[in-house]
């Protein structure tokens, strides 16, 4: 899967489960999405709507503010979970 | 929502080594439990609380949204407190009990008792919910180390003597004084 279908997947993911206060689309890749309205709830929403899309678990110790905080640490964590 | 930074940290008032006191709080919209519920159904449930949080936030066969959103709002509070937001720790390992009724209780285990150090603090959490909030404010405070503990138990005995002892002194010089009378 190339970089650009997985940012608009999250993207299409932050749009609908996100809540933020931003367009995600507009977003860029290194913006806090925490700053853009994200909240520890809505981060849930999103970890499990990036699972059925992608078919993954998140385990336990990837479950961090950090990994949810921008669209370019959200890529790198499923770059990890996805098989190649 | 509030900030999700670790909210307070309390300085040692002696200035010693010893643990702070630790204060976490937050905040959950309890039509935004609904909608994950009607969005992810049981795997949202089965993600974030434990089987007796389960068993416990069950009314008449649902799950009450309710009873979730405090739960909820008391883990991410105890996360803040103890500033796990780094850890990777799963949030069935923040156990809330006792919601509704007797006093609340928070118990970690796995990593988040191991990070925490569970066994130093004394957790205390308070749970409010009013139309669509639900609100959570978890405060730990540092156990007496166990030294200081029995020091202070000593403390209380020697007390507890010493106030024997002024008793009977004054029961022997009333007695004496009506001897002598």
């Amino acid at each position: 899967m190339t970089d650009s279908t997985l940012d608009s997947r999250i993207r299409a993911v932050l749009a609908q489960h996100g809540r933020l206060a931003q367009d995600s689309g507009a977003l860029a890749d290194s913006a806090d999405l925490y700053q853009a309205g994200l909240t520890s709830h809505a981060s849930v929403n999103v970890m499990l709507a990036l699972e059925s899309a992608f078919d993954i678990e998140f385990p336990d110790q990837m479950l961090t503010r950090s990994v949810f905080s921008s669209i370019a640490a959200i890529r790198g964590a499923l770059t990890q979970l996805i098989p190649a | 929502m509030l900030s999700s930074e670790p909210v307070f940290t309390v300085s040692n008032p002696d200035n010693s080594m010893s643990p702070s006191v630790r204060i976490g709080i937050d905040l959950v919209q309890v039509s935004a439990i609904e909608r994950s519920l009607a969005d992810f159904g049981a795997r949202f449930a089965r993600r974030l609380f434990a089987d007796g949080e389960l068993a416990d936030s069950t009314v008449d066969g649902h799950l009450d949204a309710r009873a979730l959103a405090t739960r909820f709002a008391a883990k991410e509070a105890t996360i803040k407190a103890f500033d796990l937001a780094e850890v990777g720790v799963g949030w069935p390992q923040i156990e809330v009990s006792e919601c509704d009724g007797a006093a609340a209780r928070v118990r970690l285990h796995g990593a988040a008792a191991g990070v925490a150090c569970a066994g130093v603090y004394e957790i205390a959490v308070a749970l409010s919910h009013d139309g669509d909030l639900a609100c959570a404010i978890v405060v730990a405070l540092p156990r007496a180390p166990a030294g200081k503990r029995s020091m202070r138990r000593g403390e209380e005995h020697a007390a507890a003597r010493r106030q024997r002892v002024r008793c009977v002194m004054r029961t022997i010089t009333s007695n004496e004084n009506r001897r002598h009378d």
